[in-house]
């Protein structure tokens, strides 16, 4: 097999928390993008079988199709990668993710014998233990049992594959998603007694969009996650700093008062008196431990927890700023300067905007880190937004598979090369 | 917060380098030499926006993405790097609307599902297509050397690509493919 028939074929896979991001070297700079889940059909009933629905687990935009009620939804949809951690022996798990990959890689598998199987290279969070790139490279091998869609494969931790996307050997990657953000110096390969893990991300400004949603009346609509998440993602704002931000939004409402109408639906979400809270969601990103949103804990909003899953603790509170210092304080003091110098922010959870007329009122992510960090007397940190946040890891992973030279195999004392598994 | 859409159409320009060459430091010289401004990985001249993606570990390959340029910036760029390489392969990657009618345009019909592969015949190029229908997807590429380049060839390819498609005017090829 020639290097040159490796390059061709290259092939990433991002196990994001929330999405499921893939594609080969073909698609370019944009990879495809579902969600990580599947929904386990009721095979016994009477409709499935008249349907003549012959599978058991559903992922990828067929889901919808196959949904049934709201009970079943909650014990039959899994999200496998909720915390970055597959359980050794949850089954249920590691089916959707054999699932998910078996459609990835058969979506883009050419039909003619030209093709061999494709080099895959999968990324993963760095807290993820051994286990899971023995049970990763098993499914690899599974799947080629009825036609080889894996020539080889390797797997690297997703702030590594920041970093190679970025061509940047020495850095901080800040990866958040969905279920969690991973701290994780670079300098070559990821120091990784260094890696703090937050029990926080996008799904933790999600929920308190939900309470923001009941309060402002719209509590039926908070229920649909999807929903919710829609309603962040247009109306949340980062605030520079919460308490004045609150103050200007008070005190000009109609700069920040926001209205929206869901697509293809009769649902219009307003929010008045009450679109100060937007600055609300980005700030529990940043800062959970605010005391304005004790009031929120006080009703019975879950407080993100610090949760052991493995070796790795899981911070609940800790704020972004502190969680940075604390992981660049564990590397030598010689290299903590470039670590600071050099802080990419990456991972869906990164992706906001500053809406016209707001500037200066609410920031960027990379803005509020900055400030955050200046605060607690860093100075000169140097924090950029990596380009396209969400699919910066995809792309790490196709970069690094056109490099590592095909005849490179695996190492687990190293945990890098390819891995024969056709 | 904010979608991230980059667009639609890329070019990735993979160049293999001569054997024995300077790797790298020659591609970047003759860049500097020829008025190119890099900062980091970006390269930068006119309308050219190009990075350096990837360098291959065995360093006989360099990846460059060009994520914008008018025609003959783009031509002027490729006749620069094959000058420095042995030859330059040259991919179009094309996502969504824009993919029927670059397909249509070098005479395919797509199908509605599954991966479609086929070699067209193009300005004296064997043109080779990958398309992805059901994730809107098409990538068209060809390897272009000294002669692609200076019979026109890769220009004709490129404007046939990315130019000619649906109902663009000549305004939109006037000021290029990238707004």
């Amino acid at each position: 097999m020639s290097e040159e028939y490796k390059r061709e074929y290259v092939f990433g896979l991002d196990y994001g928390t929330s999405d499921f991001k893939f594609g080969p070297i073909a698609l370019g700079e944009v990879p495809e993008v579902i969600e990580n889940r599947g929904y386990f059909i009721d095979r016994s009933s009477l409709m499935s079988r008249i349907m003549g629905v012959d599978r058991e687990i559903v992922v990828g935009k067929d889901i919808p199709r196959f949904l049934e009620s709201r009970e079943d939804l909650a014990e039959r949809m899994v999200y496998p990668m909720r915390n970055g951690v597959i359980a050794k022996d949850d089954e249920r798990a590691w089916r959707v993710i054999r699932e998910l990959t078996r459609y990835a890689l058969e979506s883009f598998a050419p039909p003619d014998e030209e093709f061999q199987g494709f080099y895959v290279v999968a990324s993963i969070s760095i807290v993820s233990p051994r286990y899971m790139y023995e049970r990763l490279f098993e499914i690899f091998r599974e799947l080629n049992r009825d036609r080889v869609l894996v020539k080889a494969a390797t797997i690297i931790p997703q702030p590594l594959a920041v970093a190679i996307s970025q061509k940047t050997p020495t850095c901080t990657v800040v990866e958040s998603g969905h279920g969690n953000t991973q701290i994780c110096p670079i300098s070559m390969y990821p120091v990784r007694n260094a890696v703090i893990a937050l029990n926080r991300g996008g799904g933790a400004a999600n929920t308190l969009t939900m309470e923001i949603l009941k309060d402002a009346g719209y509590g039926d609509l908070a229920k649909e996650e999807s929903f919710v998440r829609l309603v962040k993602e247009k109306i949340g704002l980062i605030p520079r700093n919460l308490d004045e931000a609150i103050r200007y939004a008070k005190g000009n409402p109609e700069k920040v008062r926001v209205s929206l109408k869901i697509p293809g639906t009769r649902i219009k979400i307003v929010l008045d008196d009450m679109a100060w809270t937007r600055f609300l969601i980005g700030e529990f990103i940043f800062n959970p431990g605010h005391e304005i949103f004790q009031s929120y804990f006080a009703r019975g909003m879950p407080k993100p927890s610090d949760i052991k899953i493995g070796d790795t603790y899981f911070y609940g509170m800790m704020d972004m700023a502190e969680a940075v210092i604390t992981s660049v304080e564990r590397c030598s003091i010689e290299l903590q300067p470039h670590l600071y110098s050099r802080i990419l922010l990456s991972g869906g959870n990164f992706s906001w905007d500053v809406p016209e007329g707001l500037e200066g009122i609410a920031v960027r992510p990379d803005e509020k880190l900055r400030q955050q960090l200046l605060e607690k007397e860093i100075e000169g940190a140097n924090v950029s937004i990596v380009e396209d946040p969400k699919y910066s890891v995809w792309r790490g992973c196709i970069v690094y598979g056109y490099a590592v030279p095909h005849d490179y195999e695996w190492r687990w004392e190293r945990m890098e090369g390819w891995m024969y598994v056709a | 917060m904010s979608g991230g859409s980059l667009g639609s159409r890329e070019i990735r320009l993979v160049c293999r380098l001569q054997p024995g060459s300077r790797g790298i430091d020659g591609i970047l010289e003759a860049l500097k030499a020829a008025s190119y401004t890099l900062d980091g990985n970006n390269i930068l001249r006119g309308s050219l926006r190009a990075e350096l993606r990837a360098t291959s570990l065995s360093g006989d390959e360099v990846v460059i993405l060009v994520k914008s340029a008018e025609p003959d910036e783009f031509r002027s760029f490729l006749n620069l790097l094959v000058r420095e390489c042995w030859y330059v392969d040259v991919y179009y990657h094309l996502r969504g609307g824009d993919i029927k009618a670059a397909a249509g345009d070098l005479g395919i019909q797509l199908p509605e599902d599954g991966v479609y592969r086929s070699r067209v015949r193009f300005s004296g190029v064997e043109l080779k297509v990958d398309a992805y229908p059901k994730h809107g997807a098409l990538t068209v590429s060809y390897r272009a050397g000294w002669r692609e380049v200076n019979s026109g060839a890769a220009l004709r390819i490129h404007e046939k690509i990315l130019g000619m498609g649906g109902g663009r005017g000549i305004i939109d090829k006037l000021l290029g493919w990238i707004r």
